[in-house]
Parts: C-alpha cells; structure tokens; sequence
C-alpha cells in the first residue's frame, strides 16, 4: 500500500501523533491573534482609531468569519466526498454560491444570502450526482476524477455568473472580481459570519465519534452502527451553509477549505474533536492575514484577497495532486 | 436445540449479483461456538454471502439475526449483533491504529482496544497511522477493530488473505479461542481450514451448496465438486493430515 502524500509529509516533521489539545489551543489561538493584529494594524492611515474602528475592525470580523466557514466548509466536504483534495472553491460549490448570489440580486435584489446558499447547496448535489461513480469505485484515480468534474462544474457557475452581471449591469451589483476571486473591500456582517462559524464548528464537534467513523469510509461507518446516510446530508448542508454565507460576504475566496485542514493534519490534528475547533480558528487566521497582505503590500492599491490565498493555495494544491499515490 | 445460542440463521437465501443466481436457497444457522468456513472457487459468492449476511446487501435477505429479521434491525442494533471483517480496508484519511479500534467499540476504552490490538500481534502499531501499514498490518488491525466490537458473530472475509505463515497460525488460534462466538469467514486455504473451522459452507458452482460439520464436508468428492480438480489426503504421522489439489 502507497503511502500518500501526508504521509510523506508526515514521515519528514516526525508529528505524526494527535498534540495535546492544551498546546494546540494556544498555538492556534495566538496564531489567530497575531493575525488580528496584523489585520488592525496594516492599511492606509497607520494607527487611527476611528480608522481602525469603523473600517479595518469589521473588515477583520469578516474575513475571519469568512476563513473559518470556508475551512470547515472544505473539511465537510473532504468527508463527504473522502478526498483529502476537496474545497468548496476548487469543487464549483463557491462558483455555485457566486451565481445563486447574483440570481438572488437580480431578481428580487435582496436575500442574497439565501440565493447563495441554494446555489452551493445545488452545486454540491450536482457534484455528488455526476461523482457517484467516481466515489464509488475503488480506483486509486477515483479522487483526480472528482476533481475534474468540480473543475467543470466550477467553469460552468462562473460563466453563467459573468453571464448575469454582463446582461444585467445594474448599480447594486458588486463586480467580477468580486464574485470570481473574493474581495472583502464591501465587507458588513462578519459578526454574523463568526456567529454562524462558531454554530457550525460545535455541530461538528457535537458528533465529533460519529464523523471520524465516517471518516473510515461510509461502509465501515454504517457497520458500526451510524446512520450513515443522515451524517452525510448534515455534512452537505452544512458545507452549503458555511460557502453560501461566506461567498455571500466576502466572494469566491479559494483554497482555504483545502490548505487549512491538510496544514492541520501535518500536525497529527486528525481526529473531529480538534479539527472541528482547530480548523476554523486557522482557517479565520489564514484569511485576516491573506488580507493584510492584500491591503498592504501595494499601498495605496488594494488587491482582492482571493488572489492572495489562490497564491497561497494553487501551488500546496498542486503539490498534494503530484504526489498522490498512483 | 437452543434458540438462544442460534446466533444466525439463514432461511431459503438467494444470493445474486446482478441478474445471476450465486446461491440457490441456502439455509443454514450457525450457533454460538461454531466457526463455519464458506469454501468456493473465485467469483462463487463467498463475499457477496458474507456481505448479505451482514446487512449490506441491495435486498432484504431472510436472515434472522439474533432472532430478529435482519431487515427490520437499525444499524445500531445490528453493530451490537455482528461485525464484519471487509477483504481489504481502503483509508483515505491518516488516523492512529489505536483511535481506528477505539471508533469501534460501543463504548471508548483504551485499555481494551490496546488488548484487541495485542491479541492480534499489533500492539507496536498502535500509534502509527493506518496509513502506514503494509496490508497484513492493516488486516491485523482491522480483525482487531472487528474484536473490539464485542459482538456474538463474526463475519470474516478472508481473515489471513495478506498473513505470513506465522500470523496465519496466530489468526487460527485467536478464532478457535473464541467460544462465545460464532464466526463464518471466507478462506481459500484448506489445510487452514481444516485447522480451524468446525463447519463448512460450500459454494457449488451453478447455485447449489454443501453445508455441515467439518468432517462431513472436507472429503475429496467435496472438494472435487467445489473447486473442479481433484484433492489428495495425505496422512501425517506427527499431526493433522494434509490436504494437496492434484
């Protein structure tokens, strides 16, 4: 049997077992503060309260609202789909959120959030209709195969989004590179982004035995006696919510449901008890300092924060296809 | 009789995959102590029985499982009734050996899940990933996962398909070792076999079968029947005799 390429990973850091849950907070915890800090801290004006109040504060609301949802979104559907490769971006389910977003806008030009979620909701059934085969089978090639079909799937929600905002150029409609790569220059609601991170993580950790069973396949799960079938729709809910109100936010950030969980699990986080609280704070830390980044590194220009995680992001992904087992 | 030590019973199954009839009408119940063998040449049904019996097939099989309807059973209920050994574990996800056990028990208790993985010559894995394992490692896990289940019957698919010589004879006697248990496994080896089964199942090609006490059903006419060549007892004088195809 190969050993894939966490393993590999693995086999180089020696951290292979689970760290104890009390350093593990710290770490992740002060990780998620120093970008908080950052976050504050970086952007025209310097230290400025009113600026830092009214501007910079919610903007670091939302995009650690933002990061969080999409990294438990992307650990959702790595259970689901049982590929360590899945992320709502990658997949098509933020593409899906982006065009149901518009819809909604265009429309009734209000609940985007609602369209939203619907729209990532149909992506991920979508793909899981088109990829029964793929998850189905035994094969080896089976996860690349899942891949390419939420590449397409991906392709086509990003066409009929440009598609909508070409034929419709009305004023309440935020741009392209909004929706297609993730921007969080218009950010409002963070708090209720966190509020619902923060709802959708003690799920997870709620039934933390029950998804690591589904974790060793659904088969084996139903064996041991889940309700296979139950925990899996949670999940795909629950992966639609948590992209749908991200995209709704902050646009199609990628790459942070896929980075943050396997960068936890190089650290033996593996087990639903700590992912499920580990991997939002990271995921939210990440995104803050994508965002600094963003903000700071061609002042006075601002640049969408998408394009800083899809930096980040496209190349571990890349790294992780390559050195899949064959 | 007794009904209570009945741990399973099969009445009138048909297996089938696909349109094609596997097993015609198989009855059979496998009792508490009883460690049946289902023999069969490649392709005859032995995992797709062993997969009905445990709940997975597509249609509701006539199983009676601890005296209720296999059908009617939840999925917790029969993981209380039965575990199931699968002829290869597939992981895609890294997770100690020691947790993987500990996901299967009823209720977590390390101290036990250390003992199953012990009793099956995997104690020093326990805080590797399965990930790591090389396939007999991971089949030894997964009997001990399978033991940590605790439950009366024992559905193995080929239990010593990935073993050495050494832990085939470990696996023989860890599964004659258990007298509470009712176990059917699925074997190819039939010097195995005749060491550690006290019943076979037979699977005839073209649907029909041969069940019974071990010594009624492993004669060469038997076998001649079931695999298509012809089978040579070769007696021993310092232990059991030996079984050789032709």
């Amino acid at each position: 049997m190969p050993a894939p390429a966490i393993d590999q990973a693995l086999e180089l850091t020696g951290l292979r077992i689970e760290p104890p849950s009390g350093r593990l907070l710290a770490v992740t915890v002060g990780v998620l503060m120093l970008a908080v800090l950052l976050g504050v801290s970086v952007g025209a004006g310097g230290w400025n309260w009113p600026i830092i109040a009214q501007l910079r504060i919610p903007r670091v609301l939302a995009g650690a609202g933002a990061g969080a949802l999409l990294a438990l979104a992307g650990l959702a559907m790595q259970l689901v789909l049982r590929n360590p490769l899945a992320d709502p971006y990658v997949l098509g389910a933020s593409a899906g959120a982006g065009m149901g977003a518009i819809g909604m806008l265009v429309l009734f030009g209000r609940l985007l959030w609602l369209g939203s979620v619907g729209g990532a909701l149909a992506a991920l059934g979508l793909l899981l209709l088109l990829g029964r085969r793929a998850m189905a089978s035994p094969d080896d090639e089976a996860p690349a195969q899942l891949i390419l079909i939420g590449a397409m799937l991906s392709a086509v929600f990003a066409a009929g989004s440009t598609l909508l905002l070409a034929l419709v150029p009305e004023q309440s409609l935020r741009g392209a590179v909004f929706w297609l790569v993730g921007d969080l220059s218009g950010a409002r609601f963070g708090r209720w982004l966190c509020l619902v991170a923060i709802v959708l993580a003690a799920v997870l950790a709620g039934w933390s035995r029950a998804f690591d069973r589904l974790a060793l396949g659904s088969e084996h799960a139903w064996l041991l006696g889940e309700p296979v079938h139950r925990l899996r729709l949670g999940l795909v809910l629950l992966a639609a919510v948590a992209t749908g109100a991200a995209v709704a936010e902050a646009g199609a950030v990628g790459f942070v449901g896929l980075v943050v969980p396997h960068l936890l699990r190089l650290f033996g986080v593996v087990r639903m008890r700590q992912q499920s609280w580990a991997v939002p704070l990271v995921g939210a830390a990440l995104v803050v300092v994508a965002d600094s980044l963003a903000r700071g590194v061609a002042m006075p220009y601002e640049l969408p924060v998408g394009a800083i995680t899809a930096l980040i992001g496209a190349p571990v992904f890349m790294l992780l296809l390559i050195r899949q087992p064959r | 009789m007794n009904s209570l030590a009945t741990l399973l019973a099969a009445d009138r199954l048909d297996v089938r995959v696909g349109s094609r009839l596997l097993l015609r009408q198989l009855s059979m119940q496998v009792r508490r102590g009883e460690r049946w063998a289902v023999l069969g040449r490649n392709g005859a049904g032995k995992s797709t029985l062993l997969r009905q019996l445990a709940g997975l097939g597509v249609a509701p099989a006539p199983v009676l499982l601890g005296g209720a309807a296999l059908s009617t059973l939840s999925p917790r209920a029969l993981a209380q009734q039965r575990a199931f050994l699968p002829s290869q574990p597939r992981d895609r996800f890294g997770i100690a050996v020691l947790h993987a056990v500990t996901l299967a028990q009823h209720r977590v208790d390390d101290a036990m899940a250390m003992d199953c993985l012990r009793r099956v010559d995997a104690a020093h894995l326990a805080h590797r990933h399965v990930l790591q394992l090389s396939a007999g490692e991971r089949q030894r896990v997964a009997l001990a996962q399978v033991l940590a289940q605790r439950t009366p019957l024992l559905l193995l698919d080929e239990p010593v398909s990935f073993q050495d010589p050494a832990h085939q004879g470990l696996v023989a006697r860890l599964l004659r070792g258990l007298p509470q248990q009712g176990i059917v496994f699925a074997a190819h080896d039939v010097n195995w076999v005749a060491h550690v089964a006290t019943h076979v199942l037979g699977l005839v090609p073209g649907g029909q079968w041969i069940a019974g006490p071990v010594d009624q059903t492993l004669q060469a006419h038997h076998l001649q029947r079931l695999y298509g060549c012809d089978w040579q007892r070769v007696a021993r004088q310092d232990g059991p005799d030996v079984w050789l195809p032709v």
